[in-house]
């Protein structure tokens, strides 16, 4: 009864707000006006009778929003069965999620042994490895033998700042990769090279 | 050319890291065109390797902080072991028994009996 009594007071105490005098016929009246102004409002479960009316509407409420569910999404019991026009079954498409790992397997990612320091070991600097620098404008590199052409090309390029026409590559008997970098006729083998200290 | 220690790396940032890596190894390839100061290519080699091991061991330490209290950690992050103890029961999942056999110990538990003199 302690929740009623409340109600009561604070029905007293808005009612003093307002007007008329307090009799006891119009305190219950105002209780019951009280009453229904908090279920109105939804206000907080206090009285067991606001809690019912609230649950009711909603009740109401869900069953309508089903029952629409459900003229959208259409009786189950009456389906359509597919037509199909081939004697061959193929296996229909699914849904195929992409990976979304909660974590990565690896935790650092593994680092390119194969960078372009280590792709380049030394230039050459025999008497025929001179030779080419001098006439036919290529650079002879003692290259990584896992390195491939475009490879080389790229490593030379950061490395020494030169565009390569083409190289050719040939693996030694001694089992390293020796590569001929010929350069572009607007670089100079010479200048090149002794800017490297081949020379 | 004196080698690079880890001792006196370890401090830096990994940027700084990166051109001490990017110089040794530019001089390495200086080096290697004669090929002759071979004591000297040696401590290169040595320098880039400890810069190397400088680098991989923060990275590893930082990612253990990151990763520390997480359920799902990396594999490389989590407790090595060996391949059956790793599937091996929890010794909790091993404790766990039926309450019917939990109730069988508790009312008849090995008793100890003693010969009175």
């Amino acid at each position: 009864m302690a929740p009623k009594k409340d109600t009561k007071e604070t029905s007293t105490s808005a009612k003093k707000k307002d007007t008329t005098a307090p009799s006891t016929t119009a305190a219950t009246a105002s209780v019951k006006k009280a009453v229904k102004s908090t279920s109105g409002t939804s206000g907080s479960g206090k009285d067991g009778t606001k809690v019912v009316s609230k649950d009711r509407k909603e009740k109401v409420q869900t069953k309508a929003l089903k029952a629409k569910q459900r003229v959208v999404r259409g009786n189950q019991l009456t389906r359509k069965r597919k037509i199909h026009t081939k004697p061959t079954f193929r296996r229909p498409f699914t849904l195929r999620l992409k990976r979304q790992p909660k974590y990565p397997r690896r935790s650092v990612p593994k680092r390119n042994r194969l960078d372009h320091f280590a792709i380049i070991k030394y230039p050459l600097t025999t008497e025929s490895a001179m030779k080419k620098i001098e006439d036919n404008n290529t650079l002879v590199f003692i290259v990584n033998i896992r390195a491939n052409k475009p490879l080389i090309k790229q490593a030379v390029k950061k490395m020494y700042d030169v565009d390569a026409e083409k190289v050719n590559t040939l693996i030694r008997p001694d089992g390293e990769k020796k590569a001929y970098v010929r350069l572009k006729a607007d670089h100079d083998a010479l200048d090149v090279a002794n800017r490297i200290g081949i020379i | 050319m004196a080698q690079v220690t880890c001792c006196q790396i370890r401090g830096k940032s990994p940027n700084d890291l990166e051109i001490i890596l990017k110089n040794l190894h530019e001089e390495l390839n200086s080096l290697n065109i004669g090929r002759k100061d071979s004591n000297k290519i040696k401590n290169i080699r040595k320098s880039i390797a400890h810069v190397h091991i400088v680098q991989n061991q923060t990275i590893k330490e930082n990612l253990k902080e990151f990763y520390h209290g997480e359920q799902y950690k990396p594999n490389d992050l989590r407790r090595k072991q060996t391949r059956a103890m790793r599937r091996s029961l929890t010794p909790k999942e091993e404790s766990i028994s039926l309450a019917k056999t939990q109730k069988k110990k508790r009312t008849f538990p090995k008793r100890t009996f003693a010969v009175k003199d």
